[in-house]
């Protein structure tokens, strides 16, 4: 693991702010892990505030909603923040933003609920895992195991990013219902959170409560990543080609959850999510709620104007944030960042030969020798990659951070996940 | 009987000649026919809308649903599609064109077999000019002509529903959507068009090969500063010397293999410099050049350069000079004394000393550590060496691991065989001397050729120190560091295969 320069200070202490409603929102078929939803609406319908306009009938998948009311002004290929175009179904707002169609649920309401209502609410407010995976959440809600341990992950160890962490300072008694919620689903015995030192406040916040064990992890890369996680809360690794269920475990993201608890007590769907705007060009770094869809000009022009002109556009964070091509792309369910970089930090590095230097081996978070995966995958000796377990990659991208040959390990590595697979 | 089958036989005969014939004829002429159909219907989509360009076809024959019209900038501006229907005596075809307004810009009558004079009349102008800039779902405007009612009613009848058919396959097809969609894209003023797309991450520690390298050379140079102090200038001319010929023997390979002149890496520096510190001060001056070119040419860049090499290149260039000059590489002048100057006068090292069996008195382990005594310029002096050791082991440059087993293992076999009987040798005065400390710091610990993991790189220092203890003690030569480190060099392949990393989540 390493230390990076963590450069949460532009957003660290900006409290939660709503971003504005834009003027069209583009909800791409699909912000998820599986199957891509098919559109329930048509050009021209009039759909309202949190109305399903998309689904399919598979196991695999998650709902899509309207983020905005307004008409359906098309559906079709647009920039995606992850897989670079996709279909897409374009609302045009009426700006009534009639937010109280959600209706609240008291308490007793709530308890009432048994295991099966809360994976049916959350299957149908179309919630995915938030850290970044996008795994649908009512799968992992029904785990094919008996499972003992729930893990909330609120370490954050994206440099930048700090939507999480202000989370889980303003939205605290919320993730805690949340968190009761999940662990009343699953039956868990333990509950832990395991927050990064460099977010004390957060720390404070959840140490109030006697059902969660707090556990404060050292502020290191890639510290939240589920593996490194596991290893660091209980002390064990998940054996190779298993999954946390076969350790009794499940490990949720913090945003998740809180997901969970707007979908149980407001009826609300996923429409909106945080997002951290920041990086040095941007003027007013901020953490905002932001409604799916968003095209992130929009973000861009509200905390504008920008300092300089971004020479790089990333949603995510530094180390395993997609950089985009062009700024017409929303915000999905999984974008929890958008940095922008200058003309100096986003500068291409020019690649040297390997050196041997042995720094990307003592630094892989899950052991593996990325310089020689790397000279394999280049060759094509796939026997090789797979031979050095190219396919336990991670992909942290620490391997490519600390190589001063600045070669594009894990790029190689991934294809050779790919090419190790078939 | 026999007149039948005969004549029977020659009937058959003909016959499937005749069949033959017709089936070749009708194989040549298949494609030919083929052909003219296809060369049909573009001549009759531009009929009916002479503005298009191009026409694309939506569907796949034999349900083709209809064609797009674009014209010559690639701009979709109609429809055509086919509209059918039973008129008075046959089924009435018709091609229709239709704008993205949905009015009609023309249709034609392609295929009908109505009654001549009567209903054939729909083929005619005048009822089919009739049709342009209609509104496809009303066609309001459109008379049926006398005396052919019904063959005239179909055709509207068919166009009418078509068209409607058509509308709705159009509105709920996405690819129009996403042409609509992608010209608005084009349109979008503060689209960002010159951002820079890269794989993740998109971040770095800064560190770079160059800056290795010469903080490798910063490294070295404190045994270079103790090396003039103790053998006088020769020592810096033959360190400069050594340098320079390694920096253009480095940068004449780059230019004939046409690769990227590497040079400002400080790769060849610290080559020339290793060299120079494992010759004696008082060498000719053509000696490093020859050492230099030998460890550049043959040890590196002949394997690829940089990163290439399975050998030090330094060492490699020693072992040479060594092989062929070993007069000049074993005559080593004595270390200046205080008021005397500079003399020519010649001692053998520490360990020469002790391999011809003398026995070593007036050495004292202060001495060696200072480098007060006869020896290579860059290995006599122990305390810069630990300096400069120690900013690469604080900048993370090199890691404990190769250096420590190195000199462990080396003491503890000579502490056990090196005296006059089992342990009783003098193990600190085989640390101090000879070229251990330059070696196990600096040379033992190139990246290129040594093993990438932890593990690996204890198992190389332990046969760094084996080896070099064995030379020392049976060997024919007094040191045995540059022999050991490149016998382990060659092992480093061998050693990086058994020696992985343990994988997160295995045993």
């Amino acid at each position: 693991m390493v230390k990076l320069a963590e450069n949460k200070h532009y957003s660290e202490n900006k409290p939660i702010e709503k971003a504005p409603l834009s003027a069209k929102v583009y909800l791409p078929l699909i912000q998820h892990l599986g199957k891509v939803c098919n559109p329930e609406v048509k050009i021209g319908d009039i759909v309202t505030l949190g109305q399903k306009i998309a689904s399919i009938e598979a196991h695999v998948y998650a709902p899509i909603h309207a983020s905005i009311s307004g008409k359906v002004t098309a559906i079709g290929d647009w920039p995606h923040p992850v897989l670079g175009r996709a279909k897409a179904i374009v609302i045009e707002g009426d700006s009534r933003d009639e937010i109280s169609v959600f209706a609240l649920k008291n308490q007793q309401e709530v308890e009432k609920l048994a295991a099966d209502d809360i994976r049916k609410i959350v299957l149908d407010a179309g919630i995915v895992g938030m850290g970044g995976a996008s795994f649908p959440t009512h799968i992992k809600l029904n785990p094919p195991k008996a499972v003992d341990t729930l893990i909330i992950n609120g370490a954050e160890c994206e440099p930048y990013l700090t939507a999480d962490a202000r989370l889980m300072i303003e939205k605290t008694a919320e993730i805690f219902q949340g968190i009761m919620l999940v662990s009343k689903c699953l039956g868990v015995k333990e509950v832990y959170i395991g927050i990064e030192d460099n977010k004390p406040e957060a720390i404070k916040a959840f140490k109030i409560f006697s059902q969660i064990k707090v556990k404060i992890l050292k502020s290191d890369y890639p510290q939240g990543g589920e593996k490194q996680l596991i290893q660091n809360i209980l002390g064990k690794q998940i054996p190779r080609g298993k999954l946390p269920f076969d350790l009794g475990v499940v490990v949720y993201n913090v945003a998740t959850v809180y997901a969970i608890y707007e979908a149980i007590y407001k009826s609300k769907p996923l429409i909106e999510r945080l997002v951290t705007v920041t990086g040095s060009c941007v003027k007013n770094p901020r953490n905002l709620l932001v409604r799916l869809g968003t095209p992130i000009k929009d973000l861009l022009e509200f905390c504008g104007p920008l300092k300089e002109e971004p020479a790089k556009i990333i949603i995510g964070g530094p180390m395993m944030g997609i950089a985009q091509y062009t700024d017409e792309v929303p915000i999905i369910k999984s974008s929890g960042g958008l940095l922008l970089m200058n003309k100096e930090e986003a500068k291409i590095l020019e690649e040297n030969s390997c050196i041997r230097c042995a720094a990307c081996v003592r630094e892989c978070p899950v052991g593996l020798m990325p310089c020689q995966i790397n000279l394999a995958s280049e060759r094509s000796f796939w026997n090789l990659t797979r031979e050095y377990g190219a396919s336990d990659c991670i992909e942290c991208g620490i391997c490519n951070y600390v190589c001063p040959s600045n070669r594009r390990l894990l790029q190689t590595i991934k294809r050779a996940k790919l090419e190790s697979a078939k | 009987m026999k007149e039948i089958i005969r004549y029977g036989f020659i009937l058959g005969l003909i016959c499937v000649l005749a069949a033959g014939l017709l089936a070749g004829v009708n194989a040549l002429t298949r494609a030919k026919i083929a052909e003219q159909k296809q060369a049909e219907e573009p001549s009759a989509l531009k009929e009916i809308m002479p503005q298009a360009a191009k026409f694309i076809p939506i569907g796949q024959a034999p349900e083709l649903l209809y064609y797009k019209a674009f014209d010559s900038q690639e701009q979709l501006i109609g429809f055509v599609f086919k509209a059918s229907e039973k008129g008075y005596s046959s089924v009435i075809q018709t091609l229709v064109g239709m704008n993205l307004q949905g009015t009609i810009s023309a249709i034609k009558v392609i295929s009908q077999n109505e009654t001549p004079g009567l209903g054939m009349r729909i083929t005619e102008n005048k009822f089919t000019d009739q049709f342009k800039n209609q509104d496809s779902l009303s066609l309001s405007d459109v008379q049926a002509i006398t005396g052919a009612t019904i063959s005239s009613q179909a055709v509207m009848n068919s166009v009418i529903k078509k068209a409607q058919e058509i509308k709705e396959l159009i509105e709920n097809d996405p690819f129009d959507s996403a042409q609509v969609m992608l010209s608005e894209l084009k349109e979008s003023r503060s689209m960002k068009s010159n951002l820079i797309v890269s794989g993740s991450p998109h971040i770095h520690n800064k560190e770079s090969v160059s800056r290795i390298m010469w903080t490798v050379v910063l490294s070295l140079i404190p045994a270079a500063v103790a090396g003039v102090i103790i053998f006088g200038w020769d020592a810096l001319w033959v360190t400069l010397v050594a340098t320079v010929a390694a920096v253009l023997t480095e940068w004449i390979c780059g230019l004939l293999t046409k690769k990227k002149v590497t040079i400002s890496d400080g790769s060849a520096v610290i080559t020339g410099i290793l060299l120079a510190y494992n010759l004696p001060p008082n060498v000719p001056l053509w000696l490093p050049v020859i050492g230099a070119v030998f460890s550049i040419a043959i040890g590196k860049q002949i394997f690829g350069g940089l990163g290439q090499n399975i050998f030090n290149p330094a060492l490699v260039g020693r072992v040479f000079l060594m092989a062929s000059w070993p007069k000049y590489m074993t005559t080593f002048t004595q270390p200046l004394r205080a008021g005397a100057g500079y003399d020519a006068l010649t001692s053998a090292t520490p360990l020469a000393i002790l391999k011809e069996g003398k026995i070593l008195e007036h050495i004292s382990y202060w001495d060696l550590f200072l480098g007060k005594h006869g020896g290579c310029i860059g290995e006599v002096c122990i305390l810069a060496l630990l300096i400069g050791a120690a900013i690469l082991l604080i900048k993370g440059y090199i890691s404990w691991h190769i250096p420590a087993s190195f000199i462990l293992t080396t003491a503890g076999f000579t502490y056990i065989f090196a005296g006059v009987q089992l342990f009783h040798g003098d193990w600190l005065f085989h640390i101090l001397s000879g070229g251990l400390i330059l070696g196990a710091f600096f040379m033992a610990t190139d990246y290129v050729a040594t093993p990438l993991t932890a593990k690996g790189q204890l198992i190389f220092g332990v046969g760094c120190g084996l080896f070099t203890a064995i030379i020392r003690i049976w060997g024919g030569y007094p040191e045995g560091v540059s022999y050991a480190i490149l016998m382990m060099n060659a092992t480093t392949p061998f050693i990086d295969r058994y020696t992985k990393n343990k994988i997160y989540g295995t045993k």
